[in-house]
């Protein structure tokens, strides 16, 4: 199964690089704050400067977005196959392409009109706490096909659509 | 053997601690009488290697010379080089000795003797000076191992403290700050309001650290003279509006008793900038900054209490550091001291050597002469090893016990 390995593989990576995505942007949201409230502790002068976390969160977004294209192309091709018809009514399916749409928007916002900063943090924070909790939530709550791939017999846990 | 090296350096100088900017204004080496200086110098017969420092907060002249007599005649050419009526100047010299001037130059090359403690420029500034002397011809062996231990204790106390990465003075403040919010400095553009003593400090800064810089001012004379030394743009202050969407930096420190700078002005220059973040400092008083301004997202502005908060939480975190720095500088001159002797044995030991291993064969010479003819070849050489195994056997302790 040469697909499913590259869609896991991507999709993983993706998923570690907007975990990565979501550490960067609230280190940029703390600094920024204490510069806004001039608490010039210690930790302040510890961390990277702004913009160098603003400049390394666009290019983990970046890279992040590809990947996630990468994970999500196979694994269309991957539900066609198991699923057909049918294919795109998975729940984690339909997330993935909210959170793609989001950070694409993001990327774009910024390539196109310099957006940056505080609020290009905040809806980053956003999209990968969405991305996060969606991806941990699914599995928590057996709530998607993927569960076709997993190891368990296909009909005893998986929810009817 | 254990008694205490002491080189024989002399150091004859004074510095912002107890000279007034007025005193060290006159006994200032500048460029052009630095050469003369030094050749005047080394022609004196007590004087046989000579090293000039010369910077705005001190005047110091370092040589290797004759002990008893060598300081006396520096601190008059102080005196007599200068134009200044003898004995003038002797509440401000200063004057140290062996490891005394020893300790002095690795303080002053650690910016320890700095008005900023820790300010970056003074290790430059000393190796200049070294490398002009060396040009000059007037550093010999001590001169160039003071030196060169001088500038690695340096490197290893900024290496091994903090004390290079706080700042005490507001324009190094500043300059910290700024490099949170944009990053490395290098090729961003800095705008400079005012042309006074302070807008010259951070102008020096900011230009150390690579950033491209405008000069303004409300005389165009002033703003250009300090423009030519700093090799930077200048204009009139009323310009102010056409250089705003391109600064990062602003750095402003003017007379002006309103505010040159908007809230209005600066939302409509970072939308020019395409978000581009500013980064702006005003220590003028009254400000020249709406502190306003600080609530737009992307612009980053602060004024001389905020440097000054600053300043204060770093001094103390400074003092220890100090006080390591210190340490450092106590464990390098014992190993100078080292280093001094075992090169002051140097000829000694390959004298004791060439010597013993002389005589072994000398030695080994007569007894083959005197056992006559009966030796075979092999027999000869097997003496004449011997005899120079027994010889180095005997000095390998002695030897050892020197080199230590």
């Amino acid at each position: 199964m040469l697909l499913l390995a590259v869609h896991l593989t991507f999709a993983i990576i993706g998923d570690a690089l907007i975990t990565l995505l979501g550490v960067t942007s609230l280190l940029y949201l703390y600094e920024d704050r204490k510069l806004r409230r001039k608490n010039f502790s210690k930790s302040l002068f510890k961390l990277p400067s702004l913009e160098a976390l603003d400049a390394l969160s666009l290019k983990i977004l970046v890279l992040a977005i590809m990947s996630t294209t990468i994970g999500m192309l196979t694994g269309m091709k991957l539900a066609w196959d198991f699923w057909g018809a049918k294919w795109y009514l998975d729940p984690r399916q339909i997330l993935s392409w909210i959170t793609w749409a989001i950070f694409g928007s993001i990327i774009l916002s910024r390539y196109i009109s310099g957006w940056r900063g505080r609020k290009a943090a905040w809806i980053t924070t956003i999209g990968v706490i969405l991305t996060m909790s969606g991806t941990i939530g699914f599995h928590v709550l057996d709530y998607s096909k993927h569960q076709t791939l997993s190891d368990k017999p296909q009909h005893s846990q998986g929810k009817p659509e | 053997m254990n008694a205490a090296i002491h080189p024989d350096l002399i150091c004859v100088g004074l510095n912002h601690h107890h000279a007034p900017v007025e005193i060290r204004e006159r006994v200032a080496f500048d460029r052009d009488k630095h050469q003369d200086a030094s050749s005047r110098l080394i022609l004196d017969d007590h004087i046989h290697e000579t090293v000039i420092i010369s910077t705005c907060n001190r005047v110091e002249v370092y040589a290797h010379g004759r002990m008893d007599s060598a300081p006396e005649r520096i601190s008059d050419f102080f005196h007599r080089f200068h134009n200044i009526p003898f004995g003038s100047l002797t509440q401000y010299l200063y004057r140290f000795t062996g490891l005394d001037a020893l300790n002095q130059i690795f303080r002053v090359t650690s910016s320890l003797d700095s008005q900023i403690i820790g300010e970056p420029q003074i290790q430059g500034q000393i190796k200049n000076a070294f490398l002009k002397a060396q040009e000059l011809g007037t550093a010999g062996p001590l001169i160039h191992q003071t030196f060169s231990h001088a500038l690695s204790v340096a490197k290893r106390v900024r290496r091994e403290t903090d004390i290079g990465r706080l700042a005490t003075s507001t324009a190094y403040a500043s300059i910290q700050l700024g490099e949170k919010v944009l990053g490395s400095l290098n090729g961003k553009r800095a705008l400079i309001i005012g042309a006074g003593d302070m807008a010259h400090i951070a102008g020096k800064h900011l230009k150390s650290k690579g950033a491209r810089l405008t000069i303004l001012n409300r005389s165009l004379e002033n703003a250009q003279t300090m423009a030519a030394g700093l090799g930077s743009k200048a204009d009139v202050l009323s310009q102010l509006p056409r250089y705003l969407d391109e600064a990062d930096i602003i750095f402003a420190s003017s007379a002006a008793t309103h505010h040159l700078i908007t809230k209005e002005m600066c939302i409509r220059a970072i939308r020019h900038r395409r978000y581009r973040p500013m980064f702006l400092i005003d220590i003028s008083v009254p400000r020249n900054i709406s502190p306003d301004v600080h609530e737009i997202d992307g612009i980053y502005a602060y004024d001389i209490d905020d440097l000054t908060q600053i300043i204060k939480q770093n001094q103390n975190h400074r003092l220890g550091e100090a006080n390591t720095a210190m340490d450092i500088i106590q464990e390098e001159i014992e190993t100078f001291q080292k280093r001094l002797r075992t090169r002051q044995f140097v000829p000694l030991i390959s004298e004791l050597k060439q010597e013993s291993l002389d005589i072994a064969a000398m030695e080994a010479e007569r007894l083959i002469q005197s056992l006559g003819h009966n030796l075979s070849d092999a027999d000869k050489e097997k003496i004449a090893r011997t005899a120079l195994r027994i010889a180095n056997k005997v000095l390998h302790r002695p030897l050892i016990a020197l080199k230590k």
